[in-house]
Order: C-alpha cells, then sequence, then structure tokens
C-alpha cells in the first residue's frame, strides 16, 4: 500500500474532481486533488506524484505554468496529461511545447482517461504493481 | 698582328694612365680600359662622344683655342690640364700630352695620353690659396704681429709690430732672433713697464689665451694685445702675438660722448660749416635726415644739400647771414644723397672765434614736409576711401563730394557740387533727411541714419549716415556707407521672419527643455509673454492630453539625435488648448551631444476640430444608417403583423354572405392591403439591397416552372387590362439551374407588373434565350417588352433611381405604383451577377433586355409535374389536426377561423413551453411561430426533434415567420423545421404546405394505431423501471462512472447541486458586470458536469455561453441563454434531487 502511485489530479470542477479521483482511487492509485495551480504545484514540491492530471485552464495558476514549473524549474520527469476544451488547440500545442505528454479534450469519458494513465505508466516505467 | 703590335696594345690597356685617340672634328676613335672606366662610359658608346664632352664647360673654350693652336702652328707636342665633367659622380682633373697623328703625310687626329692629376691639382691648390691667405692677412692687418717657436726664436713678424716696438733692424732681419731679449728693452715705450714685462712673462708661462688686453703706451696711443699659444696635437710649437692699435677708437669714442648729450640726440641736422661753406661737422639726424655718411660729406659745400635758388630771397639771406644775423625758420628746399628733395625749416647761426671775428655757422634744419604729408595723406584719404564723403553747407549744399561719392549716385562732380542734397533722395526720404539735417546744424551727432539715394540711372542707393557739423563754419561733414544690399538681405530676412511669424511657432530649448527663444506667434497661440517664456521649461504648454509614454517616446527619439514629428495638444496660459503639428529638431554640438532643440509647430487646432467634427459626422451618419436599417427591418415587421390580420380577416369576410356592394368594397380593401404589403416588401427588400444583406439561395430549380408561376400570378392583372401577355422561351434553352429562384421571381414579377401597369393597349411578351453557353454556365437573356406610354429619352437613365417614374404626377396619378420596382430589379439583376439594358420610345413602349448567367444544374431532374400537382390541387376540405403554436392573439383567430374554414383541429399553445406539453402523438401538424417570448420557436423544434418519443419528434412543423428571409427559413430547416411560411400568409400557400405536409402522417397515423400503442405500453415499462420520469436529467452514463456505487453518487449529486448554484450565480454577475471572461472561465468548468448528469437540453446552451463568451460574440444573447440554463437547472434539480433520495434512501 505504501508504493502506491501518486497521481495529482487538477480539476477546479469539485464534481468532476470528486469523480476523477474516485475512478483513480478504483483503479489503485493514490490521488492527490488540488483545486488551482498553486496547491498543485505545492503538491508537486512536496510530495513528487508520478503523474500529473491537470486542466490547462485553472484559477491563479494556468496549467501551462505548471507544466512549465515542473519542466523548467523543478526538472521533474513525471508524466503530464492536460484536460483541453474545444477553442483551446493553441494552448494544447503549447503544452505540448512545454513538456505535456499527453492530453484529453473535454468532456470526457472518465473510463478512456483511466486508459490512458494506465498506458502513460505503463510506457514511463512505472506501473500498478509497483 | 705581330708582336710588337701585341705588347704595345697590352701596355695601353694596362697602363693607369688615359690612351686615347680622336679624329679630326674632335670625336673619339678610340680609348683604353682604364680611362672608359675612370669615366665612366662603355667601349662602344665612346665613338659618339666629342672631346669637348668630357671637359668642364669652363675649360672648353680654352681647349678648344689650345688644339686649334697646335693644329695651326704645327706643333707636334703638347701639355694641357683641364677638369672633366664628372660623369660617374666624382670631377677630375685631367694632364695630357698630345700627339697629331699624321697617315700618309696627312694630319688625320691627335693622340693622347693623359693622368689623372687630381689628388695633385687639390694639394697645390690648397697650399698655395692658404699661404696666400694667410700672407695677405697678415700684411695687410692693421696690427703688430709676432709669431714665436717654441724655444722663442721669432719665425714670423710684421713691419707694424716693429715700428710699434721702435726695433732697428726691418722685419725679414728679426727673422730668427729671440724675442725675449726684446721685451725689456722695449718695456720704457709703455706706461707702466715693469708691469708690461711681468705681464709678458706671465704669459709665457700660462700659455693660455688671452685677448684684448688695454696696453697704453707713452706715446699717447693705445694698444689690444692678444696672446695665442699655439698647439700640433698636444705639442705646443709657439706663440702668436698681435698688437691691435685702438687708439682712434677711444679718440672717438670720447668726442661722441661730448656732443652725443647736445647734438646726436637731436632728429634735426645739426651741422657746421666753415667761413668758406664747406661743411666741418654733421651729426646722426644730418645723416638720416640727407642720407650721407659723416665721412662723406665732411668737407663738402653746404649746397650740396641745399638747393639755393639765384633770387632775391637767397641773396638778402646771404647777406644777413655772413653779417653775423642769427636766422631762424626760414624754409629752404634740402636735397637728400638720393637726389630727393624736401623743404626744411632752417636755423643758422654764426661760430665766431674768440676775437669775435665769424669762422663758420652752425646749422640746424628740421623737416617740414612731415607736415605737409599729413596734409596730403588727409586729402588722399578723402579720395580713396570705400565710404561716401561729402562736405555740404548748413543749407545742405554740396561742397565737396570724394569719389566714391560721385561713383555710386553716376552724377558728376560739377552735377552734384552747389546743389542741395535733397535734389538727390528719394522723395520719401527728404523731409526725414531734413528732420536730421536740422538737429545736426544744432550740434548734435548724427550716426546710423539711413535714407535713400535716387542715382542717375534712377537705381535706388540705401545709406547710413554718420555726421556732424563744424560748429565754426556750420558746414556739415558727413560719412556714409552703401547699405543697399545688407537692406534687401535685411529685408529678406524681415520677409522671413515675417512668412515664418505668420504661421510657425518657433521655440528653441536646451537640451533641457528650458526654453531659450520663442518667436511672435509662439507668444500669441501660448498666451504668454516672451519673458514669461524664456527660461521656463517647456512643460509648461504640456495639456496633459498625451501620456507619459508619449513623451518618453519624443525624449529618446530626439536624444537620440533624431528629427521628431507628431501632433501635439498644447495648453495656452488662460488653459485653451490647442493643436499643433510639431517638428522637432535636435541640434548637436561640436561634441556629437544634443545642445538644443529648435520645436517648429503649426497650429492644426482647426484641422483637429474638423477631423473631429467629419469623424463625428461620420459616425453619426454611420449611426443614423444603422438606425434607419434597424427601423426598417422592424417597421415592416410591425407593420406585417397587423396586415396578416387585415388581408386575413378580409379574406374570411369575403367568404360570408355578402351583398354586391359590399364585395366591391372589400376587394378595394384586399388590393389596397396587397398594394400596401408588396410596398413594405419592396422597402425591406431595398434596404437589404443597399445595405449589401441580400443572401443569395443556391439551390436547385427549373427556369420555365418560375417564370411559368410568374406569370400566372401576373395573368389575371393582365388579363383585367385587355392586354396580350406572351411568355415564350426557346427551344433548346437550358432550363434546370443551381441558383435562387426566389430572387428571380421577384425581378420578373416587378419588371412585368411594370409593363402591365404602363400599358393600357397591346401587351407585354417575354422572350427567353440563351445568350452564351459553356460547360457549366448559360447567360440567359431575359427581353420583356411591353406597347404603354415609354419613357422619355433623357428620363431614361433615371428610371431606376428610387421613387422616379419619369416624374409625372399625371402618369403615377393613372398607374398607381411605389417607383420602387425597377430599382429592385437593377439591384438584384447586378447582384445576381447579370446586366440590365433599356430602350425606350414615348408612346410607343418600353424593351428591357436583362442578361444574367446562371450555373447549370445537370444531375438534378427537376420535377416539375409535382410542383404543379400541389399549385392547382385545391381542395376546401383538409381535415387535419394541428398544433398552432403563437403568441398574437390576433394571428392566432385569423389561423384558427382560416383552419377550421380547412375542417381542421386545432388546438392553440402560446409559446413553445406550452407547445411541448400539448403536443401529442395524434397531432399531424405543427404550424409555430419562430418569435415568442419563454421558449422561441428555434428551441422548441430542437426539443421535439430531440427530446421526445420518436412519434412527437416525427410530427411535421412549418415555420411562420414574419422575418422575411431566406437566412431565416434555412435556419429553420437545419434546425429540424420541415417547412416555412410568410406571414402573412397567402392562404393557398398555407393550404398547399398543410396539405404537403399533413396529409402524410395523417394516413399513417390512420393506418397504424397500433404501433403508437406499442410504443407507449414501452415507455410506461421504462418509467417504471425509473421510478421517476426524468425529462432533464440521463443518469446512464453517470451510473456507468461511478460503477453504480451510491457513496459517491451521492457525493457527486450533492457537489453538482451546490456547484451548479454557485456557477449560476458567478454567470449572471458576470454577465450583467459585463466581465465575459469569467463567465467563459465559469462556463468551462461547469460543461463537463453537465454531460455527466446528461443535462440535454442545456447542453447546447452551455455550449453556446462558453463559445460567445471566449471568442466575444453575440454577448448580448448570453443573459438569455443563462436564464434559460436557470431554468432547465429547476427541473435538473427536481430530478437529482429525487434521485438522491432514492439513493440514500
Amino acid at each position: 500500500m505504501k508504493n502506491k502511485i501518486k497521481v495529482l489530479l487538477v480539476e477546479d470542477d469539485t464534481t468532476l474532481s470528486l469523480l476523477l479521483k474516485f475512478r483513480l482511487q478504483k483503479e489503485g492509485y493514490l490521488p492527490l486533488v488540488a483545486h488551482d495551480g498553486k496547491q498543485a504545484i505545492e503538491i508537486i514540491e512536496n510530495d513528487q506524484p508520478d503523474l500529473i492530471l491537470s486542466d490547462i485552464m485553472l484559477p491563479f495558476i494556468s496549467g501551462l505554468e505548471v507544466i512549465s514549473h515542473v519542466r523548467n524549474e523543478l526538472k521533474l520527469p513525471m508524466p503530464i496529461l492536460i484536460f483541453s476544451a474545444a477553442g483551446q488547440e493553441e494552448m494544447v500545442l503549447k503544452a505540448f511545447d512545454l513538456g505535456a505528454n499527453d492530453f484529453m479534450a473535454k468532456p470526457f469519458s472518465p473510463n478512456e482517461l483511466m486508459i490512458r494513465v494506465k498506458r502513460i505508466l505503463q510506457t514511463s516505467g512505472q506501473s500498478v504493481l509497483n | 698582328m705581330n708582336s710588337y703590335q701585341v705588347n704595345y696594345k697590352a701596355l695601353v690597356e694596362g697602363v693607369n694612365d688615359y690612351v686615347y685617340c680622336i679624329d679630326l672634328h674632335g670625336f673619339f676613335t678610340f680609348a683604353n680600359g682604364f680611362m672608359l672606366e675612370a669615366l665612366g662610359y662603355k667601349a662602344g658608346d665612346m665613338s659618339k662622344v666629342h672631346y669637348t664632352d668630357i671637359i668642364r664647360e669652363d675649360f672648353r673654350e680654352s681647349a678648344i683655342e689650345f688644339y686649334t693652336d697646335q693644329l695651326h702652328k704645327g706643333i707636334d707636342t703638347t701639355y694641357f690640364e683641364f677638369a672633366t665633367i664628372p660623369i660617374n659622380g666624382k670631377e677630375q682633373w685631367i694632364g695630357q700630352r698630345v700627339v697629331v697623328l699624321i697617315e700618309d703625310n696627312e694630319l688625320v687626329g691627335f693622340r693622347a695620353i693623359a693622368r689623372d692629376i687630381t689628388k695633385d691639382k687639390e694639394v697645390a691648390l690648397a697650399h698655395s690659396s692658404t699661404t696666400q691667405t694667410l700672407t695677405s692677412l697678415l700684411e695687410n692687418l692693421d696690427a703688430g704681429v709676432m709669431m714665436e717657436d717654441e724655444n722663442g726664436y721669432i719665425t714670423y713678424i710684421n713691419e707694424q709690430f716693429c715700428k710699434l716696438f721702435h726695433l732697428r733692424n726691418s722685419a725679414k732681419k728679426m727673422i730668427g732672433k729671440r724675442y725675449a731679449d726684446l721685451v725689456e728693452k722695449s718695456s720704457y715705450l709703455t706706461t707702466e713697464p715693469a708691469y708690461f714685462i711681468e705681464r709678458v712673462y706671465q704669459l709665457l708661462e700660462d700659455k693660455e689665451v688671452s685677448k684684448d688686453e688695454r696696453v697704453d703706451f707713452v706715446d699717447g696711443k693705445v694698444f689690444h694685445r692678444s696672446y695665442v699659444p699655439m698647439f700640433e696635437g698636444r705639442n705646443f710649437t709657439g706663440y702668436f702675438w698681435k698688437y691691435n692699435d685702438i687708439t682712434a677708437e677711444i679718440q672717438a669714442n670720447l668726442k661722441q660722448n661730448r656732443l652725443a648729450s647736445i647734438v646726436e640726440s637731436s632728429i634735426d641736422a645739426i651741422l657746421s660749416v666753415d667761413f668758406e661753406g664747406n661743411i666741418v661737422t654733421w651729426n646722426d639726424g644730418a645723416k638720416s635726415m640727407f642720407q650721407y655718411e659723416s665721412k662723406e660729406i665732411v668737407g663738402q659745400p653746404l649746397m650740396t644739400i641745399f638747393f639755393v635758388e639765384n633770387n632775391q630771397r637767397s641773396k638778402s639771406l646771404s647777406k644777413l647771414i655772413l653779417a653775423g644775423k642769427k636766422i631762424s625758420s626760414f624754409e629752404q628746399i634740402g636735397v637728400k644723397k638720393d637726389g630727393h628733395s624736401m623743404p626744411l625749416s632752417i636755423s643758422v647761426s654764426p661760430i665766431k672765434n674768440e676775437i669775435d671775428v665769424i669762422i663758420g655757422f652752425s646749422v640746424v634744419a628740421s623737416d617740414i614736409s612731415l607736415g605737409e604729408k599729413l596734409k596730403s595723406q588727409q586729402d588722399r584719404f578723402f579720395d580713396l576711401s570705400l565710404d561716401l564723403v561729402c562736405i555740404a553747407d548748413f543749407e545742405g549744399n554740396f561742397k565737396r563730394v570724394n569719389p566714391a561719392f560721385i561713383k555710386l549716385l553716376q552724377y558728376s562732380e560739377v552735377e552734384l557740387l552747389n546743389q542741395p542734397f535733397s535734389e538727390f533722395v528719394h522723395p520719401d526720404d527728404v523731409s526725414k533727411s531734413y528732420t536730421e539735417m536740422k538737429r545736426l546744424s544744432e550740434g548734435n551727432g548724427l550716426i546710423g541714419f539711413e535714407n535713400r539715394y535716387i542715382c542717375k540711372d534712377r537705381s535706388v542707393k540705401w545709406l547710413r549716415w554718420n555726421a556732424n557739423v563744424d560748429p565754426e563754419t556750420g558746414d556739415l561733414y558727413c560719412v556714409a556707407r552703401d547699405i543697399t544690399r545688407i537692406k534687401s538681405v535685411l529685408d529678406e530676412v524681415d520677409n522671413y521672419k515675417y512668412a515664418l511669424d505668420q504661421s510657425t511657432i518657433l521655440a528653441i530649448t536646451d537640451s533641457n527643455g528650458i526654453i531659450t527663444f520663442v518667436n511672435d506667434k509662439f507668444c500669441e497661440m501660448s498666451k504668454y509673454t516672451r519673458e514669461e517664456v524664456i527660461g521656463a521649461n517647456h512643460r509648461i504648454l504640456n495639456s496633459g492630453h498625451h501620456g507619459i509614454e508619449f513623451f518618453r517616446e519624443m525624449w529618446e527619439c530626439i536624444n537620440s539625435g533624431k528629427v521628431w514629428k507628431g501632433e501635439v495638444m498644447n495648453k495656452a496660459k488662460d488653459g485653451e488648448t490647442y493643436w499643433v503639428d510639431t517638428t522637432i529638431t535636435p541640434f548637436l554640438d561640436e561634441k556629437g551631444e544634443v545642445a538644443q532643440f529648435i520645436a517648429t509647430r503649426y497650429n492644426i487646432t482647426q484641422r483637429k476640430k474638423d477631423e473631429e467634427d467629419l469623424l463625428n459626422a461620420k459616425l453619426y451618419a454611420e449611426n443614423a444608417l444603422k438606425i434607419k436599417d434597424e427601423f426598417i427591418a422592424n417597421m415592416s415587421h410591425e407593420i406585417r403583423t397587423p396586415m396578416n390580420a387585415v388581408i386575413g380577416f378580409t379574406d374570411l369576410l369575403m367568404e360570408t354572405e355578402l351583398n354586391e356592394t359590399q364585395v366591391n368594397y372589400l376587394d378595394t380593401v384586399k388590393n389596397s392591403s396587397e398594394l400596401l404589403l408588396s410596398l413594405i416588401n419592396d422597402i425591406l427588400d431595398l434596404s437589404k439591397l443597399d445595405a449589401g444583406r441580400v443572401v443569395l439561395e443556391n439551390i436547385p430549380f427549373n427556369l420555365e416552372h418560375t417564370l411559368k408561376k410568374v406569370f400566372h400570378l401576373m395573368e389575371w392583372t393582365a388579363d383585367e387590362k385587355g392586354l396580350e401577355f406572351e411568355l415564350s422561351i426557346d427551344d433548346g434553352t437550358h432550363l434546370n439551374f443551381i441558383g435562387d429562384p426566389t430572387r428571380l421571381e421577384q425581378i420578373f414579377l416587378n419588371l412585368l407588373s411594370n409593363g402591365i401597369k404602363f400599358t393600357d393597349e397591346g401587351g407585354v411578351y417575354m422572350k427567353v434565350s440563351s445568350k452564351y453557353d459553356t460547360e457549366d454556365f448559360t447567360s440567359i437573356s431575359f427581353y420583356v417588352k411591353d406597347t404603354g406610354i415609354g419613357v422619355p429619352a433623357e428620363k431614361l437613365d433615371q428610371i431606376f433611381d428610387l421613387f422616379n417614374q419619369g416624374d409625372q404626377k399625371e402618369i403615377k396619378r393613372i398607374v398607381g405604383g411605389n417607383g420602387l420596382g425597377l430599382t429592385i430589379v437593377k439591384g438584384l439583376t447586378e447582384r445576381l451577377g447579370g446586366s440590365l439594358k433599356v430602350h425606350s420610345e414615348l408612346n410607343k413602349g418600353t424593351e428591357f433586355e436583362l442578361i444574367i448567367p446562371l450555373k447549370k444544374d445537370q444531375k438534378i431532374f427537376y420535377n416539375q409535374e409535382d410542383e404543379s400537382q400541389f399549385l392547382n390541387h385545391r381542395r376546401e376540405n383538409l381535415g387535419l389536426k394541428v398544433l398552432l403554436v403563437e403568441d398574437n392573439h390576433v394571428n392566432q383567430l385569423l389561423a384558427t377561423t382560416r383552419l377550421k374554414r380547412w375542417n381542421c383541429e386545432v388546438d392553440i399553445a402560446n409559446n413553445g413551453k406550452e407547445a411541448i406539453e400539448m403536443i401529442r402523438e395524434d397531432h399531424h401538424v405543427v404550424l409555430m411561430d419562430i418569435q415568442m417570448p419563454i421558449m422561441n420557436g428555434y428551441d422548441t423544434t430542437v426539443h421535439i426533434r430531440t427530446k421526445m418519443s420518436p412519434e412527437i419528434a416525427t410530427i411535421p412543423i412549418i415555420a411562420m415567420s414574419a422575418h422575411a428571409s431566406n437566412g431565416d427559413a434555412i435556419k429553420a430547416k437545419n434546425l429540424g423545421m420541415n417547412d416555412y411560411v410568410f406571414k402573412p400568409f397567402k392562404v393557398q400557400i398555407l393550404k398547399e404546405k398543410l396539405q404537403k405536409w399533413g396529409w402524410p402522417r395523417k394516413e399513417i397515423l390512420e393506418n397504424k394505431p397500433q404501433v403508437i400503442n406499442l410504443n407507449e405500453l414501452d415507455g410506461e415499462v421504462e418509467t417504471s423501471k425509473d421510478v421517476i420520469s426524468r425529462d432533464f436529467i440521463d443518469l446512464t452514463f453517470f451510473r456507468e462512472e461511478t460503477f453504480g456505487e451510491k457513496e459517491i453518487m451521492i457525493a457527486i449529486i450533492e457537489s453538482f447541486l451546490t456547484e451548479f448554484d454557485i456557477y449560476l450565480k458567478n454567470v449572471s454577475e458576470g454577465a450583467k458586470m459585463e466581465n465575459w471572461d469569467t463567465v467563459h472561465a465559469e462556463t468551462h468548468r461547469i460543461k463537463p458536469s453537465v454531460s455527466l448528469f446528461g443535462v440535454q437540453e442545456m447542453l447546447p446552451m452551455i455550449t453556446d455561453i462558453d463559445d460567445k463568451s471566449r471568442n466575444k460574440r453575440e454577448l448580448i444573447t448570453i443573459p438569455d441563454l443563462i436564464q434559460n440554463c436557470e431554468r432547465i437547472f429547476e427541473g435538473v434539480k427536481v430530478e437529482l434531487n429525487s434521485e438522491l433520495e432514492i439513493l440514500q434512501a
């Protein structure tokens, strides 16, 4: 149990984050939840999650800034998956430039998200069993 | 060559002498190697060399003479020395022996052997010249000289030395004697013999140079003695003694001393003569005056230096002088040594001896030419002055003028003298000149007075005068200078300045912006005085209109040395602002740093105001235009609604029992209403054409059908007027096209009705043919001819203008019409890419030809039969169950009455929401207004089509709208409506549409009633499973995602209910504050949850809000959308709460 994979979920909508947190727990991950970019950075610095799932549009500090901070300041290599919405195509491109690994367009199916999470973690060398 | 010759040759070449031969002409025939080398020639060159070429120039003549001599005298052998021309840089002396060459008793040339004697020559020369120089020097020396060797024996002594020391032997005999023997013997000749001996011995002992020691001899003579010991290298070789006689000098000094104080300091010539008149003494003054040295003139007669005229005056003077009288200051001409004479003032006094006998005279002469010179210099000054100088009497008459004056005025001296100056002064300047002259004669100096003179050639010259008056004579002494050129330059500068001051605001500031200069215009504009602004910072003009950034950029620009241009609003002292077009030019000092700024500005306040006015006017006009457009659109819409009622009820009324009069009245009402309606439609079309807002359709159509439809509509009118009305279409004309048939109909309706309107006899004919044909397009020619009243040629080009139908009131009265038709025809034709031509003859008729390109439709076969079936199918009894969705009660009543006449059952819904509640599976067709409160026709349609049971969702919906635009029709169709009727609708069209859409469904329903029942049963099963009906939410997806786990479902539902309340609060607030970014962020956030709960009705609205707030478009619709969401959320809330209850149970 101590070796659970830590997944940081950054989502400002409580409802959605509740659901995703629930799903992450169900999949056997340890979800860490942040509702804005500021909290996200604190958690990243303190807990060093194995995966980050983040919305692009966030209060205070945007998802792009979070990615930039992780990659350029903290120089951490963990995979990052971002959520985007219609009309945010350019932001997605920017996010990839900054070092994001994957993205999903909102609204998305939590099922699909869980599949993607699993795959990302596998390719980055992590897995549930570790 | 025999051995002798060989030896000879070797000898010749081997010796270090020149061996050469020359011919009789003097050219070399042979020179040996040594010679060639020494003179720097090459062997081959020598034959071209003449013997004189190697002889130094000054010897040539004598060389030629020498050889000539030798030849003439037949001397065999001669010797001659000469210097050569330096050929290789050094001059050589040659000594040559020359032998004449005789062959066969004939003289053929010379042979010579020569030797370089340069060294010998130099030594000999040096020796002889040194000896000569020394000897002559010593012999001629005005001094006693003696030399002795190191042992004291005399080696040289001159005669003077012998004389000096009274030696009995001659100089020659003294050589070889010991000088020391002489010293003591001759010492008695000196004034101090003991010292003399002692000193000589000391000098011999010390062997040091001693110069000019004074030795006094008893006979009064004085000598300077010099002693020089002689050395060769370090070896002492003897002494040199020299005694210089300086007696004369010492005596001269004494004499000078005495005279100096009296005579020599005088610049006058002071001299004395003896009684014979010969000069005895001569001072420096005399020397410089007459240029004679003392020794030249002493002893000469006085007449040498004076020119004495042989006249009475001279004789009497001589008498007086000789009589011993003192004569002073008489004038006498003196003559200098160079022959120049000078006026002298002479004083003569007799010199007498002790017995009072005159032995001579002293003469003192002073040069008085200096005074005269001064006078003539003034004259010259007067003549040569470049300034104009004149003397005038107290009345202003010229007494004297200088050449410069004459030259400038071009009048001769004669013309000027004794003439008053006013004759020559510019008439405008005469009076002020007299005023100045008056002031002048009162004793005031005149400085810098300027007036104009007119020259002889009538040119005008500006003169600047300085003048003074001689108080004794009253004469005016005036000097003037020609300042015409300066004046013109100044005038020019003044003109520039004036011009500049008229328009340009000029200021100069230092590098800190402190004002150092401003022009008048600056003061005028800024309302500051010059004193107030000089020294102030230019900021005092800052109006505050421009931001800091503006000035920062300006300073950056000018501080970098670049010229800045811009428009600036400045503030005057009184607070008034003005606009200036400013150019600031930085001026750099010698270090390249900005030293000052020159700001030139033009007042553009008026321009700015004009610009602003123009802008305002433009905005106003645009606004007015926009208001006009909106007004027209709204008005036509507003008018249509009541018109709908008028026409509709008129139709209904006509179908009741009426007498003939009533029918006639109602006909008139109906015709008028329809006319009014068409007018409104025309206005609307026009406003759209004006605004370029006509959107063209691209639908397949059949041209023949379209045209027949138009003819069908117009036929009745033409019939009524008894006119022929014919349509002919050329065989083979392509008829199926893709385009906008509605617009074509509009064009031809207007064109044909226009023709019918203006034709009383004959007819209106239309001929259609293909003009140009390509694979994809055909240009169709539509030719319309009437036999009407026609249009006068001069009015022809006006008929397409608004409200212009030949502007004859008579015509208008007879035929009616609104005058918009042709304008619309033209506008639409052009919009369709076509062209229009018109030809008309008064009282004969009018011809129009329209050529319109149309896109061919080759694929689709247009089913003409279908359409005409509907058109011609008239059946009174429709028998449909209709749901009428209409908010306007008048329209409700009209439509209801009309539908009931057709045996229809009508259910009335007042808005979309009611419609959704009321709609049933057994409705055959829905007639739905688009614009409605609460829920509009579009939204209602979407709801019916997407949210309701399949039976309901498939009911045909016909839109009704007063918005007579195709855009609306297209939108309606896209949203799932089946057809579209414009209000007010033509009865026939409405009937056809109802028939078209209602009957098929009626048939299906009547034939398959059980299907509906089955569906209803299924629905009941579904409902019972879910316990409650859910109109707003769909939890299928939610259940899947939460794996049906109650706890998380409860948590998520509770969260959503809270979140959505917050969402609504935030977006309402954001929309109110027009903070669209907040609206967007919030909507973006909530969107996934809305889809999570399957709130299908709300999802498009949320998407809409998201999209509009992000792109900042159609923001005005957002509050409505939020309101709709709020309304839907009420339903969602109810359903979610009941879901919660179930979950928690």
